[in-house]
């Protein structure tokens, strides 16, 4: 039984985001008494979501308190997502400051709540192929992935069954099926771009609904979309997949989840003699008391920079390095998505065609380069995002004249026009790494880091292409001015920040073996994208879920064993 | 449990494993009811501007966006909305800039029309506004007019009642019918 007040549990996992709600939810099903600490405060989605509420009834219509935003919060605000319901779904820039290089910026972007960046993500999932997991081998980069799609398969199953996931399965080798529910449609321009991509490049390119954590149909007491649009706002609905939406009340329902909101976790303490992890020293946010807690076994999802900075503060005299260092891997490979490079275009029919509603999910065109083919100026590949819409008085706002002539200029629905963004995959560099700063610490008296990020020659090689094969395919469809662009973009900026404490084979040149297990302390495991040997071009949060369920699995069997 | 019990239990939060049963259009209003609930929306900013500033801005904002068969900006709540934008959201260089630039265009009002710009006719009024929105956006009538229209687009009356924008009834449809909207001729709208 747990008692209140207690600190020892049978496990404990640091962070209730994307993937602590996995291990919160995995750990509790298989009987663990587990204690789930969350940096932030809690979230209430009957008073703390506003995705209903209507753009009038916001002080700042929607554009957030520019005032407040700048002085708080003024590196979150890059955030894509971040507007004035979701704001408070990012952390506070003054509480939590880091520092980069002079001339080499990076976004770090973060999450203190309950639910964590599960509230505000993307919501695309993808799953990764043998393409990816070979792909550092291949290339002889880095180190090798520990794991095959044989490995993960399953686990993707179990993550895609529980979370509810729309798509159109397309048979592809590279990019997996999985039990998807009904995908959303795609509208009459994206249809007829769709379908010209097919005819054009056959066998090469396709353009499919994007395949979202957004569900289509009732699914596991959640209640399909409705299609009201502002997702990073919340969902009182639970519509779509986050860690409040899902796996949190799975785990609460086993009634051996214990959450404890306000709980900054400053370091682990390790046993000299066994090499374990004993403790976890807890930072009271509100009290700023310290408290540990200890349990058999600990999962670190903090998120992939910040579970890198938990173990870099865990020092010791005998660690100087930082605990599961012995490789010196811990906080290096910062990988993220390069973007800001597609095009777009206008396309003259549909004139009398609008969507309706508002549809939180885009269209996908899976990589097509370094597939069957090898291009002659980068390794790897990237896919494209993006969609058809008609352009809103937003695009007209600076519209010449006044009157009722301007109204009805402002009110008329513009051109069609498509957009196709690229994601491109970012190679693991030891160079990309981040440090404990050595005087610099956060409201909480904990020392903060220095980040080194920069994208690399394969990386603007990808970013290039991007643009031109997205004019190639949106001229092939028809469209007219086509704008192709590849915009300087920040690494972090994609908030697909993973890598700093990698898998491998080798204890001398990885954290994490092929079961996110520390090779340094057997009863710690980093299940968030700190884990990711190569980034692949694919958004990442499923296969850190998957990986997450599988990983709890084996700590339970070896708690088993008596190996833990 | 018929369904008004279920959206009525919702509303207490009590009972959310039950949304699966209701049907798209019903989650959305229960959802607007519950974030209606959370609490009164700050009445924004009490600085505002002064009455002899609003006697020029709110006749300025009507005539970019003006009353026809829709209301015009001055329904629409326009002027108290830049007002709370240059109170709140913008530098205190912007707003003097806007007030002066204001206090301009009602002195320019006098001299060309012998009356204050609030005072003149609408033809009046229009023809010197038609000249400011000539400098571009970077002057200070581009400020007025780009808040005049996002005020005006992103209220209850511009969204709701002229871009239609209404309840959709929880579906997505990518290819339903468009109609541009058509409008009365107005005397006092007259387009420029």
């Amino acid at each position: 039984m747990t008692q209140a007040g207690t600190r020892d549990y049978d496990a404990i996992v640091i962070g209730s985001g994307m993937t602590g709600g996995w291990a919160a939810k995995e750990l509790t099903e298989l009987g663990l008494r587990t204690l789930v600490l969350e940096a932030g405060r809690p979230v209430v989605p009957s008073t703390d979501y506003s995705e209903h509420r209507p753009v009038w009834e916001m002080p700042f219509r929607g554009r957030g308190d520019r005032r407040y935003v700048n002085r708080r919060q003024a590196m979150q605000r890059n955030s894509v997502s971040f507007d004035e319901g979701s704001h408070r779904f990012w952390t506070d820039d003054v509480d939590n400051p880091y520092t980069t290089p002079e001339g080499k910026p990076f976004h770090w972007f973060r999450a203190r709540q309950v639910g964590g960046k599960s509230t505000i993500w993307g919501r695309q999932v993808y799953r990764w192929s043998d393409l990816d997991f070979e792909a550092n081998a291949r290339d002889g980069m880095a180190v090798d992935w520990p794991i095959r799609y044989r490995d993960i398969g399953p686990w993707y199953d179990r993550v895609e069954s529980f979370i509810g996931v729309s798509g159109q399965r397309e048979g592809l080798a590279h990019l997996p099926d999985g039990p998807f529910l009904p995908p959303m449609a795609m509208n009459c321009v994206e249809a007829h771009v769709a379908e010209r991509i097919r005819a054009s490049f056959p066998g090469e390119r396709l353009m499919t609904i994007g395949r979202v954590a957004v569900l289509t149909a009732p699914h596991n007491g959640r209640a399909a979309c409705h299609y009201c649009g502002p997702c990073q706002r919340g969902c009182i609905t639970r519509s779509y997949f986050s860690a409040l939406n899902a796996t949190l009340p799975a785990a609460e329902a086993t009634g051996r989840m214990t959450l404890r909101p306000f709980s900054v976790v400053r370091h682990l303490t390790v046993d000299p003699s066994s090499g374990k992890v004993s403790g976890v020293h807890v930072i009271d946010a509100q009290t700023r008391a310290s408290v540990e807690f200890r349990a058999r076994v600990v999962f670190l999802c903090a998120s992939a920079i910040e579970s890198a900075r938990i173990l870099l503060n865990s020092r010791t005299p005998q660690h100087p390095g930082g605990l599961a260092n012995s490789s010196g891997q811990v906080g290096r490979n910062i990988m993220d998505h390069i973007k800001n490079a597609g095009a777009s275009g206008r396309f003259d029919g549909w004139a009398d065609r609008r969507a309706v509603g508002d549809r939180p999910n885009g269209i996908y065109v899976p990589r097509f380069r370094n597939v069957r083919s090898r291009h002659a100026d980068f390794v790897r590949g990237y896919a494209f995002q993006g969609g058809a819409s008609r352009q809103g008085w937003q695009a007209r706002i600076r519209e010449p004249g006044i009157g009722v002539g301007l109204k009805q200029r402002l009110t008329d629905l513009g051109p069609w026009t498509m957009n196709l963004g690229g994601f491109g995959e970012m190679l693991p560099n030891e160079a990309n790494r981040c440090t404990l700063h050595p005087t610099l610490v956060d409201a909480w008296g904990i020392p903060t880091l220095h980040i080194d990020c920069a994208w690399g020659p394969n990386e603007l090689a990808i970013r290039k292409d991007m643009s031109v094969t997205a004019a190639e395919m949106l001229e092939k469809a028809g469209a007219k001015q086509v704008q192709p662009h590849a915009n300087a973009t920040t690494p972090g900026g994609t908030n697909h920040e993973m890598g700093t404490a990698r898998m491998g084979r080798d204890r001398r040149t990885s954290v994490l073996n092929g079961w996110n297990q520390a090779w340094d302390a057997p009863n710690l495991f980093v299940t968030d994208g700190a884990f990711m040997t190569s980034s692949g071009n694919q958004n990442p949060s499923l296969t850190y879920m998957a990986l997450t369920a599988r990983a709890c699995h084996y700590a339970v069997e070896e708690l088993k064993r008596g190996n833990l | 449990m018929d369904r008004r019990d279920v959206l009525r239990k919702l509303t207490t939060g009590a009972a959310l494993p039950l949304v699966g049963s209701l049907f798209p259009a019903e989650l959305l209003a229960w959802g607007r009811e519950v974030h209606a609930s959370i609490g009164a929306v700050p009445q924004a900013g009490a600085v505002l501007l002064s009455a002899q500033t609003l006697r020029i801005l709110t006749p300025a904002c009507e005539r970019i966006i003006p009353a026809d068969d829709t209301p015009g900006a001055t329904a629409a709540g326009v002027p108290a909305f830049i007002g709370h934008m240059l109170a709140n959201w913008y530098d205190e260089p912007e707003r003097a800039r806007v007030i002066a630039g204001l206090e301009s265009l009602d002195a320019v009002s006098r001299t060309r029309h012998g009356r204050p710009f609030g005072a003149s006719s609408s033809a009046q009024q229009d023809a010197l506004l038609v000249e400011l929105d000539r400098e571009g956006p970077d002057h200070w009538f581009g400020t007025v007019k780009y808040l005049t229209i996002w005020g005006y687009y992103t209220s209850e009356i511009g969204v709701v009642r002229e871009l239609g924008q209404v309840s959709h009834g929880g579906r997505y449809d990518g290819c339903a019918p468009y109609t541009p909207r058509t409008r009365a001729a107005s005397e006092n709208g007259r387009a420029s």
